[in-house]
């Protein structure tokens, strides 16, 4: 309505406003009359009214203005505006001289007025609340400036409000804006300025805004603004800015829209930075990403157990995998607990007592959960209280629970074979210990307490070295010893224990070392059998050994001598009777008697000769096959070694033997062949030798008839002769030859060839078989 | 002529014939004493004059006391060195025949298994020791 009336009210200064003047002068009255009232009309406003020109001189003034600045109305008109409001009130110089500028489309009023420092008639420094609007009169820009004294628009209430509300600004670290939509206009506070990096002095526009926007999403931001304008809307937008240093962080501003006639025509609002909310909220949410991931990924699976439900009300991913339930199928369950195992139902509801009488602590139980497919799983859940409600009742359960199945079932085998085996050691035909390195019984079988007439308990109270007969007790542990050094993993010895009873039990025992993952030997295991009786078989056949060997000496011995006599006497009446036969008869008859004898000696000499090769004591030592030929013809010849024979090593070996007892060996053989050559011809006998592995092996192949296959083995035994009374020979040559070979570990067979001869095979092992 | 005595310990009767038998082939200028086992034979050597044996012929294998230990008493007596003794044996263990000869016996004779060899043996024994 003012405004309206300005033109009017300001008539005088234009020529165009005198042509128009004087056109209206036969109304001058009415005009008179029109300025007068449009005087009183400005007059009676309590704002003050002052308009400025181009060259901001005021060129009107209302009574109210010259009230604000405590001057005359005639004193008013003509001055500088800069005059009242001095230019080192800069901003608000800054403003009106920016506000003259604006282009002439820039026609909008100030929505709010601004609070500026003036300088009253009396020289006083007033505060007054100024509102600047810019209009067009006769083509020539104006400024219409109302005017109010701030003391008069506040009062002290509202001052108290404003200065609580500046307060409570400066005492957070956002920034205030206001932005005039209509002029463009922009205010903000220095905290505002700081927080977007400029200089507070400098004049707060837009454009200053907009340039610390991140140059990357600025285009963005501004569409967001224009359409939250459009639509009317209030924003709240997070953005990133420039800040003070340069650097870009996170902002967020939010800003109400404020309406003037039902346009937009201010928008204030708030900046802060929300930086280190935006990284925390970013490690949050990381955290909660990876907590989530952490508990769908665990190895158990997490449930929240609702106790008057009886229902899941949270599964986890591991949950459904290792129960086969999906959430849903979970929701769907009235009643949980139908899904544990009967057996258990008891445990469970114990186990959910007690997490409800002590609900800060951790509870642990296992029991069986039907799958969904309808197998069993054993769980080890732990369970504590999740919910409390005002009473300090628990409502819920938080649980963790994994997978023992699996466990469950190695455990139940584990324990079926300990059940076996334990029945097998205390069932066992034999003693067993479990023995510490140091000696004593750790564990003993029933079998072993019989042998030794001890109780368990007495057993594994001592140690096996005070059970130890004396005399076996080095023996003994000098194994020990070997074995915890690391010579080998078992050893096995004959040795004696004393019974509770006192008397002295033979054993075979045999003992391992049983180490851990490290080679470190933890303890022994031993197994001991009783050999009693086996023993004194042993014994037995030993005695009854020595005293047959006794007896083939001495009945070999004792035997000689009668014979002796036969011969001799036999000889001595041959004598007698030389030249004096009568009977031709008797000769004969007399010579009869001492063949038999002769043959009775040789079978006599041939026993002693056995027995001797089962009982001396063999030299075994590497020598040629070709040496043993030689020493085997040697003795030959001293008794008379026939012309005819033909001896050949073919290819030589080394053999390990006692050369004298194989030397026995080939004279039996060679004198087989001799005496067997029935056809009148030479005797060749061939011998071959080579290693065969461990086995030195000679065959010995002669010209004779050879050995039917059916006789092959036979002709082992002693006194087996397979031809008449015309070959001489006791029948115990190749019964020696087995001994002696034997004795060596070895074996003597003849072999079944087709080719004529005898082929004979002798094989040997190149050590000790004792070892 | 100095009388020639022949001890002859030996407890079996038939080689005592045979023995005696043998040695009087050669003549009935021997005297010819048997005793019979071991005891009698240390006895005879302790108190006899062992100037006046010219020949012992000892059995190893005689009751009461081994021939070699007879043997042996004999060697450790003063005059004992000078007396020629003949082991007279059925056994032919080196080892003992060994034993005898280190103790100081001339010579040893396997009892024969015909009285030809006998004959043989005591031939030459008697041929030795004249």
């Amino acid at each position: 309505v003012i405004y309206h009336y300005l033109p009017i009210a300001l008539s005088l200064p234009t020529k165009a406003q005198w042509e128009q003047l004087k056109e209206a002068a036969f109304s001058k009255r009415q005009e008179n009359e029109s300025q007068s009232f449009f005087h009183i009309i400005t007059d009676s406003i309590s704002t003050g009214i002052m308009v400025v020109d181009r060259n901001l001189k005021i060129v009107m003034a209302n009574l109210a203005s010259s009230a604000a600045f405590q001057m005359p109305n005639k004193e008013l008109i003509g001055r500088q505006i800069s005059d009242l409001i001095p230019s080192s009130v800069k901003h608000h110089n800054v403003l009106m001289n920016q506000f003259f500028e604006l282009s002439t489309d820039y026609q909008y009023p100030m929505a709010k007025g601004r609070a500026v420092k003036a300088v009253a008639g009396n020289g006083e420094e007033i505060e007054v609340e100024i509102k600047l609007s810019q209009f067009k009169y006769f083509e020539q820009s104006m400024v219409a400036v109302t005017v109010e004294n701030k003391k008069s628009i506040h009062n002290p209430n509202n001052s108290d409000r404003l200065e609580r509300t500046l307060r409570c600004l400066a005492s957070v670290m956002d920034g205030a804006w206001e932005w005039n939509i209509k002029t463009d206009e922009v205010w903000w506070n220095s905290q505002h300025a700081k927080l977007i990096g400029v200089n507070p002095t400098e004049p707060p526009s837009f454009r200053l805004w907009e340039q610390h926007l991140h140059p990357d999403i600025r285009e963005n931001v501004l569409k967001e603004i224009s359409l939250t304008i459009a639509n009317g809307q209030d924003f709240d937008l997070d953005y990133l800015g420039r800040t003070e240093n340069g650097s870009y962080q996170w902002f967020r501003t939010r800003g109400k829209i404020y309406y003037e006639n039902g346009e937009p025509a201010i928008m204030s609002g708030m900046l802060s930075n929300i930086n280190h909310t935006r990284e925390l909220q970013s490690e949050l949410n990381e955290k909660t990403n990876f907590l989530n991931r952490l508990i769908d990924r665990s190895v158990a699976g997490v449930y929240v157990f609702d106790l008057a439900k009886k229902q899941n009300t949270y599964i986890n991913n591991t949950y459904s995998r290792i129960l086969g339930y999906s959430p849903s199928d979970i929701e769907q369950i009235e009643d949980l607990t139908t899904l544990f195992h009967a057996d258990d139902l008891v445990r469970i509801s114990k186990h959910i007592d007690e997490v409800t009488a002590s609900p800060e602590s951790i509870h642990e139980i296992v029991y069986r959960f039907k799958h969904k497919e309808g197998h069993w799983v054993w769980c080890l859940s732990q369970d504590s209280a999740n919910d409390i409600d005002g009473n300090g009742r628990v409502t819920s359960m938080l649980g963790t629970f994994i997978n023992i199945t699996d466990l469950k079932e190695k455990e139940q085998t584990i324990q079926d074979w300990a059940a076996s085996f334990y029945s097998i050691f205390n069932q066992a035909a034999v003693g067993i210990a479990q023995v510490s390195l140091e000696g004593s019984f750790i564990r003993v079988n029933r079998k072993l307490c019989e042998m030794w007439g001890y109780s368990e308990s007495d057993l594994l109270q001592k140690t096996f070295q005070e059970l130890t007969y004396s005399d076996d007790l080095d023996r003994d542990l000098e194994n020990v010893n070997k074995l915890i050094e690391g010579e080998g993993e078992s050893y096995s010895i004959e040795k004696r224990y004393i019974c509770s009873d006192g008397h002295i039990q033979w054993t075979l025992l045999t003992v391992k070392i049983v180490r851990d993952s490290d080679d470190k030997p933890q303890h022994f295991i031993a197994v001991i059998e009783d050999i009693g009786e086996r023993k004194k078989t042993e014994e037995a056949l030993n005695e009854s050994n020595k005293a047959l060997e006794m007896f083939a000496f001495t009945a070999s011995h004792d035997l000689q001598e009668p014979l002796r006599k036969i011969k001799t006497f036999s000889s001595l009446i041959e004598e007698r009777l030389s030249g004096k036969w009568e009977d031709p008869d008797a000769r004969y008859e007399l010579n009869r008697i001492s063949d038999a004898a002769n043959r009775m000696s040789y079978m006599i000499t041939s026993i002693l000769d056995l027995s001797r090769a089962s009982n001396v004591e063999l030299q075994r030592k590497p020598v040629m096959l070709s040496a043993i030929v030689d020493n085997a013809l040697e003795t030959m010849s001293v008794h008379n070694r026939p012309e005819t024979l033909n001896v050949t090593v073919k290819t030589d070996v080394i053999c390990f033997v006692d050369v004298e007892q194989m030397s026995r060996v080939l004279v039996n053989l060679f004198s087989n062949s001799i005496k067997y050559q029935l056809k009148n011809i030479n005797t060749i006998v061939t011998l071959q030798g080579h290693i065969e592995g461990n086995y030195t092996i000679i065959s010995i192949v002669d010209n004779g008839p050879g050995i039917a296959s059916s006789d092959t083995e036979s002709v082992f035994a002693p006194f087996k002769r397979l031809v008449g009374r015309d070959i001489s020979g006791s029948g115990m040559g190749l019964s020696i030859c087995r001994q002696i070979v034997k004795r060596h570990h070895g074996s003597i067979l003849i072999r079944d060839t087709n080719t004529e001869g005898l082929y004979l095979e002798i094989r040997i092992p190149n050590e000790d078989g004792n070892k | 002529m100095k009388p020639f005595n022949i001890v002859v310990v030996e407890d079996d009767p038939d080689d005592q014939y045979l023995l005696r038998r043998a040695i009087n082939e050669y003549g009935h200028q021997y005297n010819i004493q048997f005793l019979s086992d071991g005891q009698e034979a240390l006895n005879f050597f302790s108190n006899e004059k062992l100037s006046e044996v010219s020949l012992a012929i000892i059995d190893l294998n005689i009751p009461r006391t081994s021939g070699m230990k007879v043997l042996e008493f004999i060697k450790q007596l003063p005059e004992g060195n000078s007396i020629p003794v003949v082991i007279f044996t059925t056994s032919n263990f080196d080892i003992e025949i060994k034993q005898a000869i280190a103790l100081g016996a001339i010579a040893y004779m396997v009892k024969p298994r015909d009285y030809t060899s006998l004959k043989e043996s005591v031939k030459k024994i008697l041929r030795y020791c004249q």
